[in-house]
């Protein structure tokens, strides 16, 4: 008897469950009897162990921060009945008074109009000088943004930068494309071929936002239905709830 | 001819040992796929040192699930020559006296169920009696006892007031250490006698609760705190402070979204399941799921590369 199929703890979550004490004595004896005969899941026991404490001294440290968003909160819910109404007459007033200082004020211009030049004339003067002024300069923003947004689709990020120097545990993935940042122009069909055909792989195709564009179980050599524009593409591959392989490569 | 015959002693000298090498790694082998306990006990009984690595790994858990279970502090012993310094010197001393009892004789296990009662039924008597030599140290201002104390108290208490009392670290501090010096008043002047470290720390949890009441009535708090109530010990934590971790823990936060960060926290730290946490935040269950396991991707990356777990062989 070796207690609990390996099966079943990766699937039920075991692991963590055994940690969290949300498991029943017999579960526990059970898992607590599996881990004599599993070295996969010792080490997968050492790992959400080492994980879990890093969530909880997360935790605890910016537990300041968010308590500043409560007092903040609690701050204008101190406020008084009488405070209240007195924000609401100041701003009865201001409003009051706004409204008529902008009835009051087209006849005022139109006094003082009378000793100005010719409007008309004016307003063509200044439209020839003004007009190009901001043209200039929306051009020149519009340029600078749109370098920086390629810039930004290329920026590096250090999650998986360091992921990919350590190379986690890709000894027995042997890929032959798309080969580490390697350039793949736009348009062309981005294949991931290992050297092992018709292998089942857990794929993911991430961008540089962080955000992930594909997920799925394929079968090698596979073909990425996607379009993907300019830019930096990360991609990692899961075997066993763990990313085993991690590698880049660029569009251009 | 002399030389032949000892070129063949030799050679049946080298493939002895490789065979014998062979064979034993083979019978361990076969032990993984079996998964038979008797195997198990006669490669412990031979002395195998992969198949006591095991037994050390399997020591170690079973006896901190059941401490925590039970609320039981691990490190509060003393066995008259000192205090642990951390969980691999207990662990230490407590494999010893378990290598010392398989040399006296070998014992015999019908089920699992039996080495686990081996092993929980040494530690605990080890702990039990390693408490009461701790708590004769304190009236005498024993400092390694004191920083003990100290040291595992603070993470405790901490975690408690932050995890269940949704208090902030700066408050939980303050609840503290007014607690500790009410505690080290009263072992001073009274003699305080617990049979376990468990009634000893729901004596300072008791302490710590009348000083959050005192500290909501300053702050015109209007909730009523209910009862002390056991809270599971689901801290993992060893070091609350920790100089190296806090300089990276900003870039560790960032790389979290806001969303993965509140349901791992949630459900790691607040304990928390996921069907609550989806519905507090208005997603489906399924979906949370998703979130959660893409940030447990991530904090994989981050462990591995902070270099904080030796890979166990």
């Amino acid at each position: 008897m070796s207690g609990m199929k390996h099966n079943f703890v990766i699937k039920e979550g075991i692991i963590e469950n055994y940690l969290l004490h949300r498991l029943s004595d017999r579960e526990t004896d059970d898992f607590e009897e599996h881990l004599l005969y599993c070295k996969e899941c010792r080490n997968m026991l050492a790992e959400t162990k080492e994980i879990m404490a890093l969530t909880q001294y997360m935790a605890i440290h910016s537990s300041n921060e968010q308590n500043k968003e409560v007092v903040s909160q609690k701050k204008i819910s101190f406020f008084k009945p009488w405070m209240r109404a007195a924000a609401v007459l100041l701003l009865t007033v201001c409003s009051a008074g706004i409204i008529w200082y902008l009835i009051q004020k087209p006849t005022e211009s139109f006094v003082l109009n009378e000793n100005k030049p010719d409007p008309v004339k004016h307003f063509h003067d200044s439209a020839t000088f003004d007009n190009t002024l901001p043209l200039k300069t929306l051009n020149r923003t519009a340029s600078t943004s749109k370098k920086e947004l390629l810039s930004d689709n290329y920026r590096e990020v250090d999650l998986y930068e360091t992921a990919i120097k350590n190379n986690l545990r890709g000894e027995n993935i042997d890929v032959i494309s798309p080969a580490i940042s390697s350039n793949i122009a736009l348009g062309e069909k981005v294949i991931f071929t290992l050297k092992e055909n018709n292998r089942k792989i857990l794929l993911s195709v991430i961008a540089n936002t962080g955000k992930f564009l594909f997920e799925d179980t394929v079968k090698t050599p596979f073909t990425l239905p996607l379009k993907l524009q300019r830019g930096l593409y990360y991609w990692e591959i899961t075997e066993n709830d763990e990313v085993a392989f991690v590698s880049k490569f660029y569009i251009k | 001819m002399y030389e032949m015959s000892a070129m063949i002693i030799s050679l049946q000298k080298k493939y002895l040992i490789r065979f014998v090498i062979l064979s034993s790694f083979l019978s361990f082998q076969t032990l993984c796929m079996s998964g038979d306990l008797k195997d198990f006990i006669n490669l412990l009984a031979s002395g195998n040192q992969e198949a006591w690595d095991i037994m050390r790994f399997e020591m170690e858990q079973i006896t901190e699930h059941r401490c925590k279970e039970e609320l039981i502090e691990m490190l509060w012993v003393s066995d008259g020559s000192g205090i642990p310094k951390n969980k691999t010197e207990f662990f230490d001393e407590l494999f010893r006296l378990i290598r010392e009892k398989f040399n006296d004789s070998i014992p015999q296990f019908n089920n699992f169920k039996e080495l686990k009662k081996f092993i929980l039924d040494l530690s605990m008597v080890y702990i039990r009696d390693g408490f009461r030599n701790f708590m004769l140290l304190l009236p005498q201002n024993h400092d390694r006892a004191w920083w003990r104390l100290d040291k595992d108290f603070k993470t405790k208490m901490i975690y408690w007031l932050v995890s269940v009392k949704r208090s902030n670290l700066i408050e939980a501090e303050q609840v503290y250490y007014d607690s500790l010096v009410v505690f080290t008043q009263a072992v001073h002047q009274k003699k305080l006698d617990f049979p376990t470290s468990k009634n000893l720390k729901s004596y300072i949890f008791r302490i710590a609760e009348l000083k959050m009441m005192e500290m909501d009535r300053e702050n015109q708090k209007q909730e009523k705190i209910s009862n002390f109530e056991v809270h599971k010990d689901l801290s993992l934590l060893d070091e609350l402070y920790d100089e190296e971790l806090d300089n990276k823990i900003e870039n560790l936060m960032q790389q979290l979204e806001t969303q993965e960060r509140e349901i791992l926290f949630s459900n790691y730290f607040h304990d928390e399941n996921l069907k609550t946490i989806a519905q507090r935040l208005g997603i489906t269950e399924e979906n949370c799921r998703v979130i959660k396991f893409r940030a447990l991707k991530k904090m994989r990356i981050m462990v591995k590369n902070m270099n904080m777990i030796e890979t166990w062989k």
